[in-house]
């Protein structure tokens, strides 16, 4: 049974507590320093086909949620577990216990301590024990009595109260990985839907419809910067009515466990776009107005032109030198026969950038209009762990509070039975004994003064 | 803008005070540390009005763009509490480690570690002027930003970064007076910086908690995960985890004096790599800090 002793006591010692914290650590830089999630494609193109073997086999592409470091979190539970059963309760005996006076000599070796030579008495040395701590406590001993004062004997079991609290926000984390999803809905205003995209590629359905009666969204003057958009919800369940609510950002609608999070928007359909046709050589000018695809016929056997692609606010990819937007930017293909023969992009802020792309043609960008229409996209959440994660967060900032801001300490008075020897005053603080010091020197101030 | 200008001033107030805390060290000087101290309180309270004038004319502007959220004066003064972009947060970062080294000074009279103090205050006030996209112009708030718990979260989180600075400052004194040769340092003077390293990382660590739940909170209101794995988020955890240890380590192990001083360093490394770093190296949700 003595291996299992010195297992149990590596097992709850600090030192093995600062080792998990710092491994902990030093493997969540790993996540940060390769970028979590990305699609196969772009980690072959980064790592190589075997770096990218290699590292989709320990996790790191996915490191937060893989099978080793959910172990070292359990390790640290554990861990923490551990240490709370074994010193919680002794902590809580020892606040509770009975105290007994030391030795006189013991208390010559408290860090604090003062001799006062002259005559005192008693009942003004009990007040101001009294103005450091609430309750004061007389012992009669054979050389003499003792006073004690105390505070703050609960502050030992802070440390406590913060493990527990992290382990009850750990177990919510783990009720919430185990019972919970995030998934996205995106619905185009007027419709209804009931189809959630679950993170990682699932597709599911809720046994109601979400209806999005209307989507609003308001931009900032004269910019595309978005400065409140909401949409007006509502449920169906069995043909009824059962919620309905405008949320938007930092606003969200909670039904049955789920809660529906404003998440963004976008353009249900595509825009219309009005384009001047230039013909270079007859100086012909016309105006179309067309959609997305749409063929436009110009001169020649089965030749036309369509935009095939649209940003309302493009940003060229320089290789991460500039991040200049080039505002709205349509991408115009040429085709002959059917098959494309040139494309190349039109700016409707720079109409004058390279006229003679198009061959006979020039094309303008004139303007576009987006689509009546927007669709809202939802972050749909369940998460059953999520109320015991506030329950120990709050746990913890109260044992954080407790254990940290204030400290176990305690002063012991001994007064001799004869007269003539001096009255001695013994402190000690558990930790922070700077504050101490000054505590128990502006204590003692009084008492030295007469 | 005023405000502005104001903390360029600001900028090299804190580095006279510095040269006048490095002339009192060198030379044994008090006068010359009385006045380093007075210069940095008169650059703080010169960085004060620049606060004010500057949350003042953000509030207004607010009010004026978006009145149905700012509501009055005070609840808009809540909301745009100029912590909102790097620049702002640079400047608020000084303003507090200043303040924080101030009271400690006038508390328990530890005037040597102000002079990393005042450099890392003139340091932080230069890099927000220098990085000009980091954001000078008041700029509106997306929606997401426009929180309750958005204020809150983010002063926290820099009181934190501010106790953790001056506990650096602290400990770069404590190693470097140990070093002096041929004048020993009283043990009493050591022991209270080595106090003045431990609490401050104590209130830093706590606020950190607080900042980090209060993040957890808005994000699980604003996006419905109080945790994603966000490259800030995991960092700020780091951070926390390695004055963790340090705290372990002291209450369990007793390290204290030299060893602390060490950790609290590498603790505030870490601190700074949350802060600058991940912005400026890896990216995030947190973009408010990045320099486009």
């Amino acid at each position: 049974m003595k291996w299992i002793n010195r297992f149990w006591s590596l097992f709850i010692s600090t030192k093995l507590t600062v080792v998990i914290l710092i491994t902990l650590s030093g493997t969540a830089i790993l996540g940060t320093l390769i970028k979590q999630g990305l699609p196969q494609a772009d980690y072959v193109k980064q790592y190589g086909e075997v770096g990218f073997r290699l590292f989709s086999m320990l996790g790191l592409f996915d490191l937060y949620h893989s099978l080793w470091f959910q172990a070292f979190l359990m390790f640290l539970c554990l861990n923490l577990a551990a240490c709370v059963l074994e010193r919680l309760p002794r902590e809580w005996k020892a606040a509770r216990r009975a105290r007994t006076p030391p030795a006189p000599s013991q208390l010559n070796s408290y860090p604090m301590k003062e001799e006062i030579k002259k005559e005192m008495d008693e009942g003004r040395l009990k007040e101001i024990f009294s103005s450091f701590s609430r309750s004061v406590q007389e012992f009669d001993g054979q050389e003499g009595t003792f006073l004690l004062a105390e505070r703050g004997r609960y502050r030992r079991l802070g440390p406590h109260v913060v493990h527990v609290g992290l382990l009850v926000i750990l177990v919510g984390a783990l009720i919430g990985s185990l019972l919970g999803f995030r998934g996205t809905i995106n619905i185009p205003e007027g419709e209804s839907s009931a189809k959630v995209f679950i993170e990682g590629g699932r597709l599911s359905l809720l046994n109601f419809e979400i209806q999005c009666k209307s989507f609003t969204v308001e931009f900032y003057p004269n910019s595309r910067r978005p400065k409140r958009f909401a949409s007006h919800l509502v449920i169906i369940e069995n043909g009824r009515i059962s919620a309905d609510k405008i949320i938007e950002v930092n606003d969200p609608l909670s039904y049955k466990g789920l809660t529906f999070y404003q998440a963004g928007y976008g353009p249900a359909g595509e825009p219309t776009f009005t384009i001047e046709l230039v013909d270079l050589s007859t100086d012909k000018r016309t105006i179309h107005t067309i959609g997305l695809h749409e063929k436009v016929p110009i001169s020649g056997e089965n030749s036309y032109f369509s935009i095939i692609d649209f940003s309302t606010s493009f940003v060229p990819d320089t290789g991460g030198m500039s991040h200049r937007d080039l505002g709205p930017t349509a991408l115009v293909a040429f085709y002959e026969g059917g098959r494309t023969i040139k494309s190349f992009p039109i700016f409707q802020n720079y109409p004058e950038f390279e006229p003679g792309r198009g061959g006979r043609y020039n094309i303008v960008l004139k303007g576009f209009r987006e689509a009546e229409r927007y669709y809202t996209e939802l972050q749909v959440t369940k998460d059953p762990g999520t109320w015991l994660v506030w329950l120990g967060c709050g746990i913890m900032l109260i044992g954080l509070f407790h254990a940290l801001l204030s400290s176990h300490r305690w002063i012991w008075a001994f007064i001799p039975q004869d007269k003539q020897s001096p009255i001695l005053l013994a402190g000690k603080a558990e930790k922070e004994r700077l504050g101490f010091e000054r505590e128990f020197l502006g204590l003692i101030e009084p008492l030295k003064r007469g | 803008m005023t405000n502005i200008l104001l903390f360029t001033a600001v900028t090299y107030v804190f580095f006279g005070a510095f040269l006048l805390y490095l002339l009192s060290l060198a030379f044994r000087n008090e006068r010359a540390g009385q006045a380093a101290a007075l210069g940095l309180a008169l650059g703080w309270a010169m960085e004060t009005v620049g606060l004010v004038m500057r949350t003042y004319e953000f509030s207004r502007e607010m009010m004026e763009k978006m009145p149905e959220k700012a509501g009055s004066f005070l609840t808009s003064l809540y909301y745009y509490f100029p912590v909102t972009n790097l620049y702002e947060s640079l400047v608020f970062f000084a303003w507090t480690t200043v303040l924080i080294y101030l009271w400690i000074d006038y508390r328990y009279k530890a005037r040597g570690m102000g002079a990393p103090v005042a450099l890392l205050a003139c340091a932080s006030m230069a890099y927000a002027a220098l990085s000009k996209s980091s954001g000078s112009e008041i700029e509106p708030l997306v929606p997401a930003l426009q929180s309750n718990w958005v204020t809150i979260h983010v002063i926290t989180c820099f009181l934190a970064y501010a106790f953790f600075a001056v506990s650096f400052g602290a400990s770069i004194y404590y190693i470097v007076s140990s070093r002096r040769n041929g004048q020993p340092e009283h043990q009493r003077d050591r022991d209270v910086l080595d106090g003045i390293i431990y609490k401050t990382v104590v209130i830093g660590f706590v606020l950190l908690a607080i900042g980090i739940v209060t993040g957890a909170a808005w994000a699980d209101y604003a996006w419905g995960s109080y945790w994603s794995w966000d490259t800030k988020e995991t960092w700020s955890l780091i951070t926390w985890l390695v004055y963790a240890a340090f705290l372990h380590s002291r209450f369990a192990l007793g390290w204290h004096g030299r060893r602390s001083a060490i950790f609290s360093i590498i603790g505030f490394g870490v601190t700074l790599f949350c802060y600058l770093g991940v912005n400026l190296v890896l990216s995030g949700l947190h973009s408010y800090g990045s320099p486009e």
